[in-house]
């Protein structure tokens, strides 16, 4: 038997915008391409949609592949400058250099991965000098490369000046600062993975980004609520949030975590009805048989134990009849 | 030079050829399922910047026609959240019982006419579901829901129907 619903189906069929309509979209798809020429170029102001709220476009106006900021360094030997820079910083030439008559490199661009240098001959005719003749540099430039030593090795053979050896600091990176042959600092770095980022990896599939020391405080909680999606969907569009995948709670009932928060929790519907509580708080305790004694011991009630990938935990109640759990969190919760 | 540029504006070419090619087909998409010409064209300007940004991240796999479309029905999904969102504000109606019309045949244009005057989110999924004719496992996805919420939902969605379809066609 059919669905009379079938009836609906539609064709494709094209439709004709306005003109008007056509060009000035072709326009901004260019300018968000990179293509616009400088008659064209698109402002940084962000253009909002009328009818859907939505923003358009906050990008400034540049060539395509260029970074936002992009140092221009000044040297006293252009040619020498490009060799070391390509041969011992990684750096790749991205085509023939702008030359002078008299043999001044006007101007040159040389890329490393996603960012990019522009770099020239001193024009001291027009006050364009670099470190060697300024007798010095404010600046130091950042260069991330795969080996510290390595690279700092490389450089000082052809020409560097160490001002610090590599050594590993506390940010987190192995680093070294010297000077090139033509004055310019460089502060090279290895980044290396921290403690503190390894947590939050381990953490990230689970529930919890707390820190080692939060003991005995609401470590997670859940907002108990009449019907998952239709609150997911509400609250989703209300704050933002972004939740995992359903999964089955140990009650029976379905939840849903929520994954962009920075206190974790989630959305919970009981299997058996109507919420008794709106929130529901889950205290992260250093040892459950410990703390479990002692909410009988104080005169509360321990109603079920239950186990879970995130860990052990109590559901308990206070002696007025408040509920709440203690949880002993498994590694990386 | 970054590896993934040539190919990101050989993309990008491909799309303003596409742009100009496709857009009749993109705005037609969309005009037939909104109410009006500035929804459509807005709803075709953000399918075609989106596809821009999709471009720039550099996991397009086929620039084509088929793909703005399924672009073009994420703004639509997205376009009628939103509705639904103002939508709630405003009043919770549950439809009151009626006869079932659709025993008969539809009729495709009164048909449409009932759609229109649907809440969103009950338009999106008869959209999805039976005007582009998507299977019920896509159709959840691009509604954000499970596919067993968007049965109950269509289910939901079609009784909606049949009672707004009584009155057009009364």
């Amino acid at each position: 038997m059919t669905d009379p619903f079938d009836a609906l189906h539609l064709d494709p069929e094209p439709i004709r915008p306005s003109e008007d309509f056509v060009s000035e979209l072709r326009r901004r798809i260019e300018g968000e391409l990179g293509l616009a020429s400088a008659t064209t170029a698109i402002t940084s102001t962000a253009i909002t949609s009328i009818a859907t709220g939505a923003p358009m476009s906050t990008r400034a106006p540049r060539p395509v592949g260029s970074p936002a900021i992009v140092p221009y360094l000044i040297v006293n030997d252009a040619a020498a400058a490009m060799v070391f820079y390509t041969e011992v910083l990684g750096f790749e030439s991205t085509g023939d250099p702008i030359m002078m008559d008299d043999g001044r490199v006007g101007h040159a661009e040389l890329r490393v991965e996603d960012s990019l240098i522009h770099l020239a001959d001193e024009f001291p005719e027009m006050g364009i000098v670099g470190p060697a003749t300024l007798g010095g540099t404010p600046l130091s430039i950042t260069l991330y490369v795969s080996d510290v030593d390595a690279t700092y090795a490389s450089a000082l053979d052809r020409g560097g000046v160490s001002e610090r050896e590599p050594a590993d600091q506390f940010y987190g990176a192995r680093g070294a600062y010297f000077f090139d042959p033509f004055g310019h600092r460089w502060g090279i770095q290895t980044h290396l993975s921290t403690d503190a980022e390894s947590d939050a990896q381990a953490a990230t599939p689970g529930h919890s980004t707390q820190a080692e020391d939060l003991w005995n405080e609401v470590g997670y909680y859940v907002i108990n609520v009449n019907d998952l999606e239709a609150s997911a969907s509400f609250f989703g569009g209300l704050f933002g949030w972004e939740f995992a995948e359903p999964n089955d709670s140990p009650d029976g009932g379905r939840a849903r975590h929520v994954e962009s928060s920075i206190v974790p929790f989630g959305l919970h519907a009981s299997a058996d009805g109507a919420p008794t509580e709106l929130i529901h708080p889950y205290f992260r305790v250093r040892d459950l048989a410990e703390s479990t004694a002692k909410v009988t011991q104080l005169g509360g009630t321990v109603i079920r134990f239950s186990e879970s990938e995130s860990g052990g935990g109590a559901e308990c109640e206070d002696p007025t009849g408040l509920r709440f759990d203690l949880w002993k969190p498994a590694d990386g919760y | 030079m970054s590896s993934r540029e040539p190919f990101h504006l050989d993309q990008g070419a491909a799309l303003l050829a596409l742009y100009d090619s496709g857009v009749d087909e993109v705005y037609g998409y969309l005009r037939r399922r909104t109410p009006d010409d500035v929804t459509a064209e807005d709803l075709t300007s953000e399918t075609f910047l989106g596809a821009v940004r999709t471009i720039e991240s550099g996991t397009v796999a086929d620039v084509s026609v088929a793909w703005l479309v399924g672009i073009a029905r994420h703004k639509l999904a997205d376009h009628w959240r939103r509705l639904a969102r103002e939508d709630r504000k405003l009043h919770l109606v549950e439809p009151a019982e009626a006869t079932d019309p659709t025993d008969q045949q539809i009729d495709a244009a009164a048909a449409h006419a009932t759609l229109a005057q649907l809440a969103p989110h009950h338009r999106a999924a008869l959209t999805f579901r039976y005007l582009d004719g998507l299977p019920v496992r896509q159709v959840a996805d691009l509604i954000d829901r499970t596919p067993h919420a968007t049965e109950a939902l269509l289910i939901r969605a079609k009784h909606a129907f049949r009672i707004a379809y009584g009155e057009v066609t009364a």
